[in-house]
């Protein structure tokens, strides 16, 4: 019984390794008990050679096929990527007409608006121009100060006293070698006291509203006088009279005329020039314009090489 | 065929080079499923399956045996067939169930063999393929990996995710099954194929 058993157990140790043992992958002391038992034992070798021969027939067997080739798609080749020149190419090209809409649309927008602000321009101009021309006539007298303040007194020689005007041009030639010290004197005492009238000819006619009344004759004494660069003595009580009466009308005046500047009347021959069409803006358009049709060749060339 | 450097362009995404691969090692692939799976619809299925998710996770391929890696995936791709099967149970009883008489269409024959010789080995083919389905899945996967593939115990414990003593101990009882079962069957089998016949 105690025999059996140790069989029994024998061959259950065999059976377990003969897989192993096949593919000789006992260790050496496990290959040498096995292989001694297999000598003694019939029934474990059969199991053996069954086994040896289940194998044998498995790596016989057919092997199955399929039609099917298994690969994967392979992407379609991608078109070849366009040259970095042509890139760059076609961004100029866009962008150049981008920056062409810009600028017309801009032109197109100062054309607009300059229909209605070409007045005030023209009368700007206008209003410097008499300036340039009545600063022209008395240089020796009055020097550059006069310019801002030129056109009102331009206003005052040009409606309410007319006599002054052509008496100016009348006297000039006699005094020129020494203007100021010469109108100090016979123009009023106060004057005499400030060194230059032309300085507080700009703060006298500039507060000519406000200081209307009290200081109003001697003001415009000296608005006469530094408008006359060479009154003489015989000139000047002629002034003094005749330009005293009506001084409030006079610096009203001066102040409507630098309220409204628009109604000024133009001088004779100073019509503002026509806006020349040659303008910073035009030239951007032709350039942005050449740069646009530049590109656009560019990419259809480039484009065509590639194709 | 230059393996490592086509697995290194499938890597980088190049498909035609993974191609290569798949045409290298496509048979090996699908006669490991048919031999798992017993019909050539499940066995095409999962080789499909196995090559498109190689592809997909070929990154992960650290190097090593490529067949064990890919007979990983294709054991994976078949596990999946066999628990589709398990839902579906009615095609499964067709698909395993081998006619003798009309073997599986498609099996290779080798060019200096007789018509007749042909005949014989698709009956022996068709028994082994009866006898494999009696086994449990994870005794024929690894029965197949190394009797049919020539996997070593480590390949296969690789391929299979084990251990090699469990290889060990699953091909020994698969065998011995097998075994028993072609010893019951040995009359249906082609004399020359027989024990008998001392063809071993």
């Amino acid at each position: 019984m105690v025999g059996q058993n140790h069989s029994a157990t024998r061959h259950a140790w065999v059976e377990e390794r003969l897989s192993e043992y096949l593919d000789n992958r006992l260790a050496a002391h496990e290959r040498a008990r096995l292989e001694q038992h297999l000598r003694e034992c019939a029934d474990c070798r059969a199991s053996y050679e069954a086994l040896r021969w289940t194998v044998a027939l498995v790596k016989q067997a057919p092997t199955p096929v399929s039609a099917r080739a298994f690969t994967l798609p392979v992407p379609a080749p991608r078109a070849a990527r366009p040259s970095l020149a042509l890139s760059w190419a076609q961004f100029g090209a866009a962008l150049a007409t981008l920056l062409l809409i810009a600028a017309i649309g801009v032109d197109v927008i100062m054309q607009w608006g300059g229909g209605m602000g070409a007045p005030m321009i023209s009368t700007a101009k206008e209003m410097s121009a008499p300036t340039l021309e009545f600063a022209a006539a008395p240089t020796a007298a009055a020097p550059a100060q006069m310019d801002v303040f030129a056109p009102t007194v331009a206003t005052e020689l040009a409606a309410p006293t007319p006599p002054t005007v052509a008496a100016a041009p009348t006297k000039p030639p006699a005094p020129t070698t020494a203007p100021k010290p010469t109108l100090a004197p016979p123009a009023a005492a106060p004057m005499s006291a400030r060194p230059t009238a032309t300085p507080d000819a700009k703060s006298a006619t500039a507060d000519g509203e406000k200081a209307r009344g009290e200081t109003a004759v001697p003001r415009v004494g000296m608005a006469i006088t530094m408008t006359m660069p060479a009154p003489t003595a015989t000139l000047a009580p002629t002034l003094t009279a005749t330009s005293v009466p009506p001084t409030p009308t006079a610096t009203v005046r001066v102040a409507q005329a630098r309220a409204e500047p628009t109604r000024v009347p133009p001088p004779q021959g100073s019509r503002a020039a026509p806006p020349s069409l040659i303008t910073p803006l035009r030239v951007v358009e032709v350039g942005l314009l050449v740069l646009a049709v530049f590109c656009g060749a560019l990419v259809v060339i480039l484009w065509r090489r590639n194709r | 065929m230059d393996e490592p450097n086509f697995i290194r362009a499938a890597q980088q995404g190049d498909v035609a080079a993974f191609n290569q691969l798949v045409r290298a090692y496509r048979v090996m692939v699908y006669r490991t499923a048919y031999r798992v799976l017993g019909d050539a619809a499940s066995a095409e299925d999962a080789t499909q399956e196995a090559f498109v998710s190689a592809y997909k996770h070929l990154r992960a391929f650290r190097g090593g045996s490529f067949k064990a890696w890919l007979l990983r995936i294709v054991t994976n791709a078949c596990y999946d067939q066999l628990r589709a099967k398990q839902r579906h149970p009615s095609a499964s009883l067709d698909a395993l169930l081998v006619d003798p008489e009309h073997p599986a269409p498609g099996l290779d024959r080798v060019a200096s063999e007789a018509p007749q010789e042909f005949a014989e080995r698709q009956e022996l083919g068709a028994t082994i393929q009866r006898g494999l389905t009696t086994l449990p899945n994870d005794q024929r996967l690894t029965l197949v990996l190394v009797d049919i593939e020539g996997l070593s115990y480590e390949e296969a414990a690789q391929a299979l995710a084990t251990n090699v003593g469990t290889i060990k101990s699953r091909l020994s009882r698969a065998r011995a099954a097998l075994r028993d079962f072609l010893l019951r069957q040995e009359e249906l089998l082609p004399a020359r194929y027989r024990l008998k016949s001392g063809m071993v």
